[in-house]
């Protein structure tokens, strides 16, 4: 069920937010033993939250909504581990922001999920939490650094999620989950209350089953926060209104060196739904983003030092308890040089002023989410065409080009390839989620890609109060 | 950015930082600085002199 349809059945009586819980709490009980999208599950806590909703008098657009957030954001009252032995004590005492925020519009707070270490990899392989595995196939990773919360839409673990992107990591889990999600832009949502990664790109978004639900959640944290100067002082535009506006119109920017550098199989499924969208008035245009290929050293150029900054202290006095890759990672911080990160800050506005003026002449722009499909747990290889690509090397190309410029970016499940999921993405101009988010719910109105659940989620959801 | 420095070079300037990671650590930082530090020079000559740095935000004033 989606989190829209279960908020309109609690509203109308339908169930009662301990009912909506205890759903939940089921099917946890019964699939994340193989899933492991939960680092932490507050099973007594949202009983007693949903209970105390019940006799509340406001009932805001979550009213009695289970929800759950990456293993980043502070929960006040249950530790937020960032799934690293370095944080595995800390209990924050206040919610972050988002959380507030949240709990304002009357969602209930299911648990904490797991994550790639600190949020500093895509894999969602914790060496201290151990492996989120895909749903749609345990074998393989759920991607990351959201994995949990891909995992958890995907497996029916929670109505809605949080997960947090920096370059990539709401949108590469979504994909390889086969869910739906949404990288808001810099700045429309506060961080406060968030273990960082990198100041200058993280971004809180949320991951759910369609294009509704995350208009819903979005609608519901984004705003200036006065407890975060990054956060943008704009008006939140009522997203649930726009979103039915149609894709008849819109101008979408097909930006064909992304669809041809991937597999060949994915540029198919990705293909297909482009032309999904055009047949339903949308009007595609070819487009060449100027330095393209540079958005991941510039963004790189930026990232690994602020990483490196903030995690020193810990760096110093905590060194061996980090994971193997996310301690090679944080190191290299070390040795860049300051002119590097000035440079990389005014490649960046080159590179924005360039992506502008692309985006001044369409609505939003469409590419593959991700180029390959995801990696088997353990390894950090894929296969292309016979060849084996790192990973890492072939997610930069695809999510740096977004989150360098701050942009909104949707992904949006739209096909399978042996029977793994593919999703394309959506790129809107800055505060532009309206328009990525029309164009996804266009898409979601004339296909079942987000509907379709794998089948751990299917034998839960036999016989059980929440189909 | 001169080529990829020694092992010896990397640990003088972690423990200059009051870090101190093992060979083992270095070696992992030497492979991503290999391909990383061409890359970052490409930057250097990328950028048109006039551009001025994307600005870190102030408060209520981004937009």
């Amino acid at each position: 069920m989606t989190a829209a349809g279960l908020a309109r059945r609690l509203r109308a009586g339908e169930l009662s937010p301990r009912e909506a819980v205890q759903g939940y709490l089921d099917r946890i009980e019964a699939l994340d033993g193989e899933v492991n999208a939960y680092i932490t599950v507050r099973a007594e806590e949202a009983l007693a939250e949903a209970d105390a909703l019940e006799r509340a008098p406001a009932r805001g657009p979550l009213w009695g909504v289970p929800v759950a957030v990456k293993d980043v954001i502070d929960v006040a009252g249950t530790p937020t581990t960032a799934a690293s032995r370095i944080l595995a004590d800390r209990v924050p005492d206040r919610d972050a922001h988002v959380v507030a925020r949240l709990r304002e519009a009357g969602a209930i707070l299911l648990g904490k999920l797991n994550l790639h270490e600190f949020a500093y990899g895509a894999l969602t392989t914790s060496p201290h939490f151990g492996p989120a595995r895909n749903p749609w196939s345990p074998d393989r990773v759920c991607g990351g650094s959201s994995g949990g919360s891909g995992a958890a839409i995907a497996a029916d673990l929670a109505a809605a999620t949080l997960g947090t992107d920096t370059a990539g990591s709401i949108r590469i889990p979504a994909c390889y989950c086969g869910v739906t999600g949404l990288r808001p832009s810099s700045g429309r949502v506060s961080n406060r209350g968030v273990v960082p990664v990198a100041w200058s790109f993280d971004t809180v978004g949320p991951i759910a089953r369609t294009a509704e639900d995350c208009a819903l959640v979005l609608g519901t944290v984004a705003g200036r926060d006065p407890g975060d100067p990054s956060t943008v002082n704009a008006p939140v535009p009522p997203y649930g209104e726009t979103l039915g506006a149609g894709a008849r119109g819109l101008r979408i920017g097909v930006v064909t060196s992304l669809v041809e550098g991937a597999d060949p199989r994915i540029a198919v499924v990705v293909t297909e739904a482009l032309g999904e969208l055009r047949s339903l008035g949308a009007q595609l245009v070819p487009v060449a983003p100027p330095l393209l290929e540079r958005a991941g050293t510039i963004q790189q150029a930026m990232q690994f030092q602020e990483a490196t900054a903030a995690h020193l202290e810990w760096l110093r006095t905590r060194l061996s308890d980090y994971g193997d890759d996310v301690r090679a990672r944080l190191l290299v911080g070390l040795f860049l040089p300051s002119t590097l990160y000035v440079t990389g800050q005014r490649a960046r506005r080159a590179y924005y002023e360039e992506l502008r003026r692309v985006l001044e002449r369409v609505d939003v722009l469409a590419a593959p989410t991700m180029p390959v499909l995801p990696p088997r747990v353990g390894e950090e290889t894929v296969e292309v065409e016979g060849r084996e690509v790192p990973y890492r090397l072939a997610l930069i190309p695809y999510n740096s080009p977004w989150s360098l410029a701050g942009l909104p970016v949707a992904s949006v499940p739209c096909g399978f390839v042996d029977g793994l999921p593919v999703g394309f993405a959506l790129i809107g101009p800055r505060l532009g989620e309206e328009a990525v988010l029309r164009a996804a719910h266009a898409f979601q109105g004339a296909t079942d890609w987000h509907e379709l659940r794998p089948a751990p989620a299917r034998r839960a959801a036999e016989g059980a109060a929440l189909p | 950015m001169a080529a990829t420095p020694s092992l010896g070079e990397l640990r003088r300037l972690a423990e200059a930082q009051g870090v101190a990671p093992t060979d083992a650590d270095l070696e992992a930082v030497r492979a991503f600085l290999a391909v990383l530090l061409p890359a970052f020079r490409e930057l250097e000559g990328l950028v048109p002199p006039e551009t001025a740095p994307a600005a870190f935000f102030l408060p209520g004033e981004r937009e």
